[in-house]
């Protein structure tokens, strides 16, 4: 059944692939997409600082293209994989957590329908962050079930991936650790020295610092604007998933309590989020303890309720709404709808853009607002019969 | 009735104070309407795009005829079969009689609350409280309908959008009946909006579906009841379909016939600020097309004062425009005009060089241009300046080209030949092809264009190519003797390449013929020697259902050469009696005529329309038919 869930998803990331369009920059390839195709063409060695230390996928990359794809068509066969295993690995997350399989499919077919999860990459193919968040959601599944050993390998893909996938390094040592498991921790050992080696392989002048990281907090100096932004893409970044979470922030803060490192994992990557512009491509990678939350939240609230069917309809509603999935891309909406940031910061908003993005956080408080009003309506049905 | 009524709306699950709710959505949602009035008055670059289309229909209604042809943009192009252009979306048909920007301001704040409402709906079959539905009809109506005009006016997604909720709840609804015959609401909101969606069904499929799928997963499967479930999205799709084929005919026509010629290349989009094009219109330069009368065709080489959306406005016909240029060929034979030093390119945005440059003044003359709006003076030899404005002009033609014309026969060859030839020599004043003769002048230094065009009439040079230092390359169109020695003579010439200046002889050769390896499918005028061509009298032109009548007294057997578009779908007629017209120079429609006086029509092919008309209206009834058996079965 996971898998025909995947398939599934996958065939909605293909849908979205045939009607979002494609990006023209780079003569198709995109900005980060040109050192991508340069690490897969040419060599590991080439393409920028910071996309040689994200060897990995690009040289898997190099399977399809030898197959006889073009550049483009080899990342996009690889991204309908890692569509595949995405969602594969959240539906058993959900699994784990015992979700029911209708609940399985409207999570599912909610994030194959998100910028986040799908959509983006379906406009900008040459990318390799879906391939790393699978591979992340991948080593979180194996951490959560204590198969440590697999997890630590899967750990080891991703780092050599994506910088992210350290979170789910961290996750996993803590969990061992805190289960008393501690020589278990050593199955990740093998990862901190991939991650050691690739950094070192690949540094260079021109690459990230932790000192470049704390200049790009500068963001917060207009702290009205970055902090209106960010909470509106922590908000949406997961459609109608993330919205219902967010609005229940103390049964969220109990939960990661219980699971304190998956706390660790969400502090990792948030804390990663807050030094860079571009937040919802950096907030994604917190997919993995999103799952398990709405999983527990299913669990607590949802399952046998009659909350379950007007909730799941609010969430893939919220979706639409936020992540308008089957909206045809260009370049000015690639911009204004999903970075539009870049445009405020750089202090180049029109006034048409501030009203755009006006209505849009309304239309996000109406959200919120339905959310709390279906739990709500339905808890004075139930307390009135 | 009213009993009726209130039947009807409670087995919504609705009451008074729902209706009340949803009454409210619409004032909210009419809000905006005197501010998208006021946009819509003075529209953006992506706005005018879209209501040029909407001129054309409402153009339509005022000379009382169908919208099946756009006379203003890319020469002519058909309308109403691109179903881009929404010229049968039943309320657009319905509010058509408003003026266009109440129509614009009026069109968006319906299809917010249509979303809106929709939105209640749905929420309120989910059995959530009557404040989480407005709620999420308040995301709906600011989330993506109730945003800025301009946003939203170039795309098709405020309508295509619009109608998804209300599709979702009749969805929702119909999954309950246990029938095959889905309920009549959800099949007139499907072929509603798939007319609304211009036939890209994919948010209509994903909408149908995923709240069959959610109906089915919420509710216990019984016998029959899973069994309607899957039978009816196949039902709902060939009704709607049936039902929308008055749309769908036309359309797979015309995409057929294009897609057959491989003549079909992508969208181009409005030009902005950013990158050069206009985003206000220049009134001035407006208001001086318009008292032209909309008579002669108009090409714009200065996109910031005006482009091929604002000469619909104008109502005067075009050789630009945006939206999708539909015939590739139209395309490539603009690339002939613009000069060598243009490179093919799949899209038409005006000839820049046009007005002083090496634009081929033997093809601009095909494509009927008799007004040029120009940012620079164009060569005054051939230009009267009639309007200047802010440094922009408007240009009449001294050479005026008619609008049809007749000619001697043209030659049957292929497409590949036709563009060779048309790029390698130049129609003469008789319309027959002559070689380029290539040579080279230096002009002294400082010399003004003015000069530099006085000059080049005088010695008969089309210029070809800038190749810099003040040197041209230049077509030499009169090879005689004479006026070899008046080039040498020239006291504005300093130096020449090409003529032998000791003897006065030219050394360049004409370019070689080449043969290719094609079908001969197409015709090219002017390979034979001809007499001078005969203007003919235009009686009727630039309509909007495709009509164009003309006179002409043919001296011998030839062709009437009209500056129109070819489209499979327009034909004609030579005195009465329809006979085929041949597709002449890449891009454009010649019809035969022997010697004699001769009226030629040409129309716009409606059987398409007629036949889907018809379609739909068998699907109806057959619809009708089944929906009344349904009904008495259940009764029963």
């Amino acid at each position: 059944m996971n898998l025909a869930l995947a398939a599934a998803g996958m065939l909605i990331f293909l849908t979205l692939f045939l009607t979002s369009g494609r990006i023209v920059a780079g003569d198709g390839l995109g900005w980060d997409g040109h050192g991508y195709a340069s690490l897969m063409t040419e060599g590991l060695d080439q393409g920028s600082v910071i996309t040689r230390s994200r060897p990995l996928l690009p040289f898997l990359t190099r399977i399809p293209y030898s197959l006889g794809l073009d550049v483009i068509q080899s990342f996009q066969a690889m991204n309908a994989i890692y569509a595949f295993v995405l969602y594969l690995f959240v539906a058993l997350i959900l699994g784990h957590y015992g979700v029911h399989v209708r609940f399985k499919i409207v999570v599912i077919a909610n994030l194959a329908l998100c910028i986040a999860t799908s959509k983006m990459f379906a406009y900008y193919p040459v990318l390799i962050d879906l391939g790393a968040l699978a591979l992340v959601t991948a080593a979180f599944y194996f951490t959560i079930t204590d198969r440590d050993g697999i997890a630590g390998a899967v750990c080891v893909l991703a780092l050599a991936s994506r910088e992210f996938a350290g979170a789910a390094l961290l996750c996993g040592v803590h969990r061992t650790f805190r289960q008393g498991r501690w020589p278990a921790a050593l199955w990740y050992v093998p990862s901190v020295v991939v991650a050691i080696a690739v950094r070192a392989a690949t540094s260079a002048e021109g690459s990230l610092t932790p000192s470049d990281l704390i200049a790009n907090l500068a963001f917060w100096r207009s702290p009205m604007l970055y902090a209106t932004a960010f909470a509106y893409f922590v908000a949406t970044v997961f459609g109608g998933m993330s919205v219902l979470l967010v609005v229940h922030p103390r049964w969220c803060g109990s939960f990661l309590r219980e699971q304190p490192e998956q706390a660790t994992f969400l502090v990792a990557i948030l804390g990663l989020s807050v030094m860079g512009l571009d937040i919802w491509r950096y907030l994604m990678f917190t997919l993995p303890v999103a799952v398990a939350l709405i999983a527990h939240y299913y669990r607590d609230h949802l399952q046998g309720t009659r909350l379950e069917r007007p909730i799941a309809a609010a969430m893939l509603f919220a979706t639409v709404i936020t992540q308008r999935p089957f909206e045809r891309m260009d370049a000015a909406i690639y911009f204004r709808e999903w970075f539009p940031q870049y445009d405020v910061f750089g202090g180049v908003a029109s006034p048409e853009l501030i009203a755009l993005w006006g209505m849009r956080l309304v239309a996000l408080t109406m959200l919120i607002i339905l959310f709390v009003s279906i739990a709500r309506s339905s808890r004075l049905q139930e307390s009135e019969s | 009735m009213v009993q009726r009524l209130q039947r009807y709306v409670s087995s919504w699950g609705l009451d008074v104070r729902d209706l009340v709710l949803i009454a409210a959505l619409a004032i909210v949602a009419i809000l905006p309407v005197s501010h998208d009035i006021e946009r819509a008055s003075k529209p953006g670059p992506f706005a005018r795009v879209a209501m040029s289309w909407e001129i054309v229909n409402h153009r339509a209604l005022d000379e009382r005829t169908l919208p099946l042809w756009n006379p203003y943009q890319f020469g002519g192009r058909p309308h109403l079969a691109n179903p881009e252009m929404l010229s049968l979306y039943p309320p657009h048909m319905l509010l058509r009689f408003l003026p266009l920007p109440l129509f614009v301001a009026v069109s968006f704040a319906l299809h917010a609350w249509l979303a809106a409402a929709g939105t209640y709906l749905v929420a309120r079959m989910l059995r959530v409280s009557r404040s989480a539905a407005l709620a999420a009809s308040a995301a709906i109506l600011f989330g993506r309908l109730f945003i800025s005009f301009e946003v939203i006016a170039y795309s098709l997604d405020v309508y295509r959008l619009a109608w998804l909720p209300l599709i979702a709840a009749c969805a929702l609804r119909s999954a309950e009946r246990p029938t095959w015959l889905p309920r009549p609401e959800l099949v007139v909101v499907v072929t509603v909006g798939l007319i609304a969606s211009a036939l890209n069904a994919a948010y209509l499929l994903a909408t149908v579906l995923a709240s069959y799928v959610f109906a089915a997963m919420w509710q216990s499967p019984a016998g029959s009841w899973s069994r309607h479930v899957v039978v009816q999205p196949v039902i709902l799709a060939c009704l709607s379909v049936g039902l929308s084929a008055v749309q769908i005919v036309p359309a797979v026509r015309f995409w057929s016939t294009v897609q057959r010629a491989n003549a079909v290349i992508p969208d181009v989009s409005p030009r902005t600020l950013q990158d050069g094009g206009s985003t206000q219109q220049h009134p001035e330069i407006m208001d001086a097309l318009r008292s032209l009368g909309g008579r002669g065709r108009v090409l714009s080489t200065c996109d910031r004062a005006i482009d091929g959306s604002d000469v619909v406005a104008l109502g005067v016909p075009g050789v630009g425009g945006y939206g999708g240029v539909f015939l590739a060929d139209y395309a490539r034979f603009i690339t002939l005009v613009r000069g060598p030093q243009e490179p093919i390119r799949a899209v038409f945005q005006g000839i820049p060089e046009a007005a002083s440059g090496p634009a081929r003044a033997d093809l601009l003359s095909l494509l009927g241009v008799e007004y040029l709006v120009a940012c620079a003076p164009p060569n005054p030899q051939k230009w009267a300046l009639v309007k200047e404005s802010r440094g922009v002009g408007v240009y009449r033609s001294l050479v005026p080209s008619p609008r049809a014309f007749w000619t001697c026969a043209p030659v049957e060859t292929g497409r590949q030949d036709i563009e060779y030839r048309l790029r390698e020599s130049s129609y003469d004043s008789h319309f027959v092809l002559q070689s380029h003769t290539i040579i080279h002048v230096r002009w002294p230094e400082g010399i003004s264009d003015a000069d530099r065009a006085r000059a080049e009439s005088e010695l008969h040079l089309a210029p070809h190519r800038d190749i810099g230092d003040r040197t041209w390359q230049y077509n030499l169109l009169d090879r005689s003797p004479e006026n070899v020695v008046a080039i040498l003579a020239h006291p504005l010439v300093e130096d020449t390449q090409g003529i032998d200046r000791s003897t006065h002889v030219l050394k360049v050769f004409a370019s070689p013929t080449r043969t290719f390896e094609e079908s001969r499918s197409e015709w090219l005028l002017g390979i034979e020697p001809c007499d001078a061509p005969v203007p003919a009298t235009v009686l009727m032109q630039d309509r909007t259902d495709g009509g164009m009548i003309v006179e002409v007294n043919a001296p011998r057997d030839g062709v009437v050469f009209f500056s129109e578009t070819y489209y499979l779908d327009r034909r004609a007629w030579v005195d009465g009696k329809r006979i085929p017209r041949m597709k002449v120079d890449l891009a454009f429609t010649a019809v035969r005529v022997p010697a004699g006086t001769h009226r030629i029509e040409l129309r716009y092919d409606t059987r398409a329309l007629w036949a889907g008309a018809a379609l739909s209206a068998i699907t109806l009834l057959v619809w009708l038919l089944s929906e009344r058996r349904v009904r008495v079965a259940s009764a029963g």
